[in-house]
């Protein structure tokens, strides 16, 4: 009988066999670089940014991932997206022109315009990273970090989150009841909620030390130390073509920013 | 106090139930003990007792408190529920400190958690310990900080879930004194316990879940005797039980006593 | 020539006062099956921790004396490169898993990769390990979806790939309801005959009147007593370090007290060993 704490797997990875899942791991990175580069330091017309996440959308659907992507991206950003437009439609220092108003509350275009740039160079690079995050195994990317000849410990600090989350969350959980067990009152008003966190933290901390402790020793034995080539089970495929097209966008970015410090 | 369990199931999610049709009833006082296979449902079964969990279907009463109306901080005045790893909860700088959690949050006087505190250290030997650091102490060390903190609750029912593991045979014996005591103040213990020789020698009743539901609720002695019982539970048969039954004989012995005893037949 | 080689350790950690070994010795043939057995804090996982090189590679503190593997001296040499002579499994199932693989079989293989194992060597002693452990048709499952039986299994089998010819092991079975216990000693018999070394702290008696060639008794961290199961479970010093001998044995020593015990037939630490005594009281 499986509990729900032992079934999730903290990783958004969706896995099939498209090219985008195969491209490096690198690649996609360079990508967000790019995207990021772009719609914060390239032209600032709006539709610049649109192209690029409907360019994104399409890779999406490329990599059979649309779907993930669409619901990850109105979950984040709706929430964010309501803040912005009322509190920038409202506050902008530079409103003039009046959209709506009630009871003398103005909501004006410049504030408005404002909100909605920022919300599209958010959704750009968002729908860029969701394409990384969804279509990368987690494994491949901590294999092209340590092939690339990054440290391993940089590897294994980068890839171990992915798996430990979840446990961390169960543990969290189960810290909450052995307190609550002995008479936490973590139910009720605000406060009572709020001074309820802290005899967490300390087993939390404390039993994570000793987690760690424990792991790291067990990593020895498993040879993490060792110095010499590595191999990987896992065959990450990494063409001419693919490192060509890294070094091109990360160079199209350098310029990007340069030209912008320039000007 | 009683406990009164009707008809409880539970389910994690919209799937499997954890827990399908359970009802038992526990008095108080009385010494029980949850056997059966990892993933049986014993954990899950337990923290419905404190209301850490609440049933699908079904009530459970504690006393005559149905858990669904009360919050965990209330049912904990009357249910104290250890949990099996000591590093979920220890949270203080001071054994004696750590000890003191459970009546402090039940607003306990100063006075009656300080002699709570001191007898629940004493009875698990870790007086000398009281002002030490627990994560300066061994793993069972911490482990009997977190059984003394429970029974300084001063609960009518206590509950521990796998207490001797981890333990040797001399803190063993520690915890059958601390039991024999609660046993003394007509406390209800209930615990959860692979460790079947333990079990044997010092619950009279046991209750087996298998897959969620209740397979067995009646004596030790006779749940020890079914070997059907006991390999559709994948439970081990206890050290004497086993040579009692082996020489068959009428009362199945659990103690070296009964068993020696039985040769003047 | 001995598989292993103790001489004189003594360690002390870095913040305590006290030595948590001192002086012990002794040694370990190929193939035996050695039990520590001892109260808690008698220095049991101090001596896994310094049979494997974690002390005093990874736990730095005053150390003398030597632990020899084969041939190689732990204080030589690190972990890692110690880790293909002498593997070690440690009490709780799921601090032993790297956390970085997603599957069963990924998980095992870690340990190669990072030997730099050719891949298809890789596959064949993966596929071996999960055999030996009864892991192979969990081998695409996610570590953490696991039970706890089941980790510890896998974080055997994760240590077996590295093929060390020593297997230390730190009270393995605490953590597993006896079915559990019952398959990893089932598994470390199979290891047995397959000749490797076997060292293995546990608390619970009945396993190691059982499974074990040899037990050693650890108080305050000295070595109190070295002998067969059959010698050392029945002797009085058990009882003087605060530990408890057996059921079995407690019933035939009181049986023993009422006559009904054959005076000179040692007392019993089997279950067969009881039987037989009780079926012949008069011999």
């Amino acid at each position: 009988m499986l509990r729900p704490e032992k079934k999730s797997v903290a990783t958004l990875f969706v896995s099939r066999k498209t090219w985008l899942h195969k491209l490096h791991p690198f690649n996609k990175l360079a990508y967000i670089l790019l995207t990021g580069v772009v719609v914060y330091l390239g032209p600032a017309e709006w539709y610049v940014k649109a192209i690029l996440i409907v360019l994104n959308l399409g890779l999406a659907i490329r990599g059979e991932v649309f779907k993930a992507t669409w619901r990850l991206v109105w979950r984040t950003l709706l929430p964010l997206a309501f803040f912005m437009i009322v509190i920038h439609g409202l506050l902008y220092p530079e409103n003039r022109t009046i959209l709506i108003s009630f009871y003398g509350v103005h909501f004006c275009q410049e504030g408005f315009l404002f909100a909605l740039n920022i919300l599209l160079q958010l959704t750009a690079v968002l729908t860029a990273s969701l394409i990384f995050v969804l279509c990368t195994h987690p494994t491949d990317l901590i294999t092209a970090i340590s092939q690339a000849g990054f440290p391993q410990s940089l590897a294994y600090l980068v890839g171990s989150p992915m798996l430990l989350l979840p446990m961390m969350r169960a543990r969290i959980r189960t810290i909450q009841d052995a307190q609550r067990s002995r008479g936490l009152d973590s139910e009720g008003s605000f406060k009572k909620r709020f001074l309820a966190l802290f005899p967490l933290v300390a087993p939390l901390v404390l039993g994570s030390l000793v987690e760690i402790e424990q792991r790291s020793i067990a990593l020895e034995i498993r040879g993490f130390s060792t110095t010499g080539p590595k191999t990987s089970f896992r065959t990450l495929s990494d063409t001419k073509w693919q490192q060509l097209l890294r070094w091109a966008m990360l160079s199209v970015s350098m310029l990007i920013i340069i030209y912008r410090i320039w000007k | 106090m009683h406990i009164r369990i009707e008809k409880v199931a539970f389910r994690y999610s919209d799937e499997v139930k954890a827990l399908n049709d359970i009802s038992l009833t526990i008095n108080q006082g009385e010494r029980v003990a949850f056997i059966g296979h990892n993933g049986s449902g014993k954990t899950t079964l337990v923290k419905h007792l404190n209301g850490l969990l609440r049933p699908s279907e079904g009530k459970v009463w504690i006393g005559s408190h149905q858990t669904e109306n009360m919050s965990v901080a209330a049912l904990a005045r009357m249910v104290a529920l250890s949990f099996q790893n000591p590093d979920d909860q220890i949270s203080k700088r001071r054994v004696w400190d750590e000890v003191a959690f459970g009546p402090k949050n039940l607003k306990y006087s100063k006075t009656r958690t300080h002699d709570l505190v001191e007898r629940s250290l004493a009875l698990f030997g870790l007086l000398p310990q009281m002002n030490y650091n627990p994560y300066d102490l061994g793993y069972s060390e911490r482990k009997r900080a977190a059984l003394a903190s429970i029974i300084a609750m001063d609960t009518p029912i206590v509950v521990f879930d796998e207490p001797t593991a981890g333990m040797d045979t001399h803190e063993i014996r520690l915890l059958k004194g601390v039991l024999d005591k609660l046993q003394q103040e007509t406390k209800t213990v209930i615990i959860i316990s692979h460790d079947m020789d333990f079990v044997a020698e010092q619950f009279p009743r046991v209750i087996c879940l298998k897959n969620g539901e209740k397979r067995f609720d009646g004596s030790s002695r006779t749940a020890f005797e079914d070997k059907d019982l006991l390999a559709s539970c994948r439970l081990r048969q206890p050290q004497i039980a086993r040579l009692s039954s082996y020489f068959e004989r009428a009362e199945l012995a659990l103690t070296p006593g009964e068993f020696v005893r039985g040769f003047h037949r | 020539m001995p598989a292993l080689e103790v001489s004189h350790l003594t360690f002390t950690y870095p913040t305590a006062t006290r030595p948590s070994l001192t002086n012990l010795s002794f040694t370990v043939e190929a193939g035996e099956l050695v039990a520590v057995v001892g109260a808690n804090n008698s220095g049991k996982s101090t001596l896994c921790y310094a049979l494997s090189g974690v002390v005093p590679n990874f736990y730095r503190g005053r150390y003398a004396g030597s632990v020899v593997a084969g041939e190689m001296n732990t204080t030589g040499y690190t972990i890692s490169e110690l880790a293909q002579k002498v593997g070690l499994v440690m009490q709780i199932p799921a601090n032993q898993l790297s956390g970085v693989r997603y599957t069963v079989f990924e998980e095992v293989a870690f340990g190669l990769e990072n030997l730099g194992v050719s891949r298809s060597e890789i596959t064949e002693r993966v596929t071996a390990v999960l055999a030996v452990t009864g892991l192979s048709n969990l081998g695409d499952r996610s570590p953490y979806q696991l039970s706890g039986g089941q980790q510890q299994k896998l974080a055997l089998a994760a240590v077996l790939a590295m093929s060390p010819s020593i297997l230390v092991l730190d009270e393995p079975t605490t953590f597993l309801d006896p079915e559990g216990a019952l398959k990893v000693f089932d598994i470390l018999l199979e290891l047995k005959q397959q000749g490797k070394t076997i060292i293995i702290a546990e608390q619970r008696l009945e396993w190691v009147a059982e499974y074990a060639d040899r037990v050693i008794v650890l108080a305050n961290g000295e070595l109190v007593l070295s002998g067969t199961p059959e010698e050392v479970l029945i002797s009085n010093i058990i009882k003087e370090i605060g530990l408890e001998w057996m059921p079995y044995t407690r019933t035939a020593e009181l049986a023993n007290q009422m006559g009904l015990w054959e005076s000179d037939r040692p007392l019993p630490s089997t279950f067969a060993a009881t039987v037989t005594g009780f079926s012949n009281p008069e011999g």
